[in-house]
């Protein structure tokens, strides 16, 4: 054995201290990058058309974790005592110029959904629905979500219980669901719709809500903490399965209506989930404008009871099926009131845009006042479909005189629209077929349907 | 600038200990070239959720040897590419080193080394949206450094063999420093 000579540990002691000396800063640098942060990401123009663009996300407080004003993130989140909670996701950019750039798809996703959100930060103040949510908003990025025997993938949830949005992970090669500017306003908006409509609508009446019983908590019979004596009428199955789906489809129409608003692109769906265009365009054709009529009662409550079946005599697919029933619904809603953002813009010489705003104005008042419509479920007094756009006509501050007429002709036409029992195939709706199953994990609104389960009732 | 200054003061001074006096005193030692062209590594990166994950550069390196220290001048990259068809994200690491590496101790056929380097890095990203457009950022060079500790045998009077643990560090490495392991193949003439 030879040991060479003793004089180089001077050397080696050098060495060592250059390779300190370089940098061996625990967490790289982007940790402390904080602030307003420059990046360049995808994102979509009015109408809809993506582009790579440089934006500031504001309020930055790690880069390296993507936290800030508006978002934070958690990778394979859990959720626990009705929060979701888990690590939060690491981010890797590159320093380039005054830009910081994403340097994988994670972060490229994590940066655009944060830099929505911070849009859609400004959208609720401009519509009036400032401080409905809290922000941060929480983000669960590569959610496992359980889909029958496996995990879910190409879909985003919004689940009200734990106030998140949640993205599962994309398989397909179109735009990824997280980059799909209309999806994340979509997602978005049923936070809104959650906090003013859903929450405390429907739970279950053993679940507790801030202590006190929901049916106690919804019909006000708790005063005072004292407990009232009051007997609680019975609510018939159908009555609240139909105003569970009413809502639902209210809730997705007007996501997607909220969608529209934000991007200005009727079919924002198409470019990540193909399969949804045609059933799922807010784009009427002139004639279908002409002929179309918005189902009421009669016809919702035929599309419920057709929804077990999956195709129709003529084998054709019934495009109402399962839970997609909500769906049908809220494409109804969401053509309609994009027609009535023509009127609005036409009407007032607005741009489409600020015509949007204002129609996203009205339905946001209009909302608490539908709950309480929607509520008389309890006592077994049904809310027809179309009635929503009288709402919206009561809740429109300024109404024009054209704006209600077109209004009241919807109302109208769908009263004297006779039930036909074939109304469920006649009625726009989308095309993936998505009922839930038993076992699975349920959020409060998806952007897709659920796959109908083999075995389903053809 | 301060870094890279001080560094590049330190390799020299670590240079100038091997040009001493003790080496006039010694029997002239032959210059050798080494050149690896076949060179294995495992470079751990953390991800998103701090696991360590695997990249495994290309790597090639020259060098020169006189006695037990040597000098090699070292090239590594590795590509990693996320997204799908409409859009990706094309990441390409590069770095450039020189190392500095001295022998400390001799057991028969077998070489232990520690070993230092200096040099600088480039990041380079390509996002590419199909159809859109592409864009490619680079971070420009950024010093880095390293060390080592290993075993290396000639055999065959020509054909070297290496391996080594090695820690780099860098600005924005994460973890920094960057754990890796390297197999080297290579000969000298």
């Amino acid at each position: 054995m030879k040991l060479f000579g003793i004089a180089l540990l001077q050397s080696m002691l050098s060495l060592s201290l250059v390779a300190c000396m370089v940098g061996c800063a625990r967490e790289p640098d982007t940790n402390k990058v904080s602030g307003d942060v420059k990046t360049r990401i995808p994102v979509a123009e009015e109408g809809g058309a993506y582009s790579l663009k440089q934006v500031t996300l504001q309020g930055i407080t790690s880069l390296y974790e993507l936290s800030g004003s508006f978002a934070q993130f958690y990778i394979y989140p859990a959720i626990a005592g009705n929060k979701l909670t888990g690590t939060a996701p690491k981010t890797r950019f590159i320093k380039s110029g005054d830009l910081y750039v994403a340097a994988d798809d994670l972060s490229q996703q994590m940066a655009v959904i944060y830099h929505h959100l911070q849009n859609l930060a400004e959208l609720d103040n401009e519509v009036g629905a400032a401080g409905v949510n809290h922000w941060p908003r929480d983000v669960g990025m590569a959610v496992r979500y359980r889909r029958n025997n496996g995990f879910d993938s190409n879909n985003a949830f919004y689940d009200g219980s734990i106030d998140a949005i949640l993205v599962v992970p994309y398989t397909q090669n179109n735009l990824p669901i997280a980059v799909n500017a209309g999806i994340l306003a979509h997602e978005h908006f049923h936070s809104l719709y959650y906090k003013l409509v859903d929450k405390d609508m429907f739970e279950k009446e053993s679940e507790p809500l801030h202590g006190k019983r929901v049916r106690e908590e919804v019909l006000g019979i708790v005063a005072n903490g004292t407990e009232i004596a009051a007997k609680v009428e019975p609510v018939d199955s159908f009555v609240e399965k139909y105003h569970k789906l009413l809502s639902g489809g209210l809730n997705e129409g007007l996501a997607d209506f909220w969608a529209w608003v934000y991007t200005g692109d009727p079919d924002f769906l198409q470019l990540s989930l193909p399969s949804e265009k045609v059933d799922r365009t807010l784009n009427l054709s002139e004639k279908a404008e002409k002929e179309y009529k918005f189902p009421n009662k009669e016809d919702f409550s035929a599309r419920i009871d057709n929804s077990t079946i999956r195709v129709s005599e003529d084998g054709t697919p019934n495009p109402c099926r399962g839970d997609r029933v909500k769906y049908c619904l809220g494409t109804d809603y969401a053509r309609t009131l994009k027609r009535f953002v023509t009127v609005v813009q036409n009407s007032r010489g607005l741009s489409s845009t600020e015509a949007r705003k204002l129609v996203a104005t009205a339905v946001v008042t209009a909302l608490p006042t539908i709950k309480q419509e929607l509520l008389k479920y309890k006592t077994n007094e049904f809310f027809s479909p179309e009635s929503f756009f009288t709402h919206l006509e009561n809740n429109f501050t300024g109404i024009r005189a054209d704006e209600k007429a077109f209004l009241q002709d919807i109302v109208t036409k769908a009263s004297a629209h006779s039930h036909n029992a074939d109304d469920a195939q006649a009625k726009p709706a989308p095309a993936s077929i998505r009922p839930s199953g038993r076992g699975e994990q349920k959020p409060t609104a998806t952007i897709s349907p659920a796959p109908i389960k083999r075995g389903d009732r053809k | 600038m301060k870094s890279l200054l001080l560094g590049v003061g330190l390799l020299l001074s670590t240079m100038c200990a091997f040009a001493g006096p003790a080496k006039s005193s010694a029997p002239a030692v032959p210059w050798r070239f080494d050149i690896y062209p076949l060179n294995f590594e495992l470079r751990y990166e953390r991800d998103a959720t701090q696991q360590l994950v695997d990249r495994r550069p290309l790597n090639l390196a020259l060098g020169v040897r006189k006695g037990p220290s040597t000098v090699l001048f070292e090239y590594s990259r590795f590509n990693e590419t996320t997204g799908n068809a409409t859009l990706s994200v094309d990441r390409t690491h590069e770095e450039f080193l020189f190392w500095w590496k001295q022998n400390i101790l001799n057991f028969e056929m077998l070489d232990f080394f520690l070993a230092g380097g200096l040099g600088a890095y480039d990041e380079k990203v390509k996002t590419t949206f199909e159809g859109v457009g592409e864009t490619t950022d680079s971070t420009g060079m950024q010093i880095m450094g390293g060390g080592s500790a290993g075993v290396q045998s000639l055999l065959w009077r020509y054909v070297l063999v290496s391996f080594e643990g090695r820690l780099m560090a860098g600005k924005n490495f994460d973890p920094n420093p960057q754990p890796s392991l390297l197999l080297r193949l290579g000969v000298e003439f």
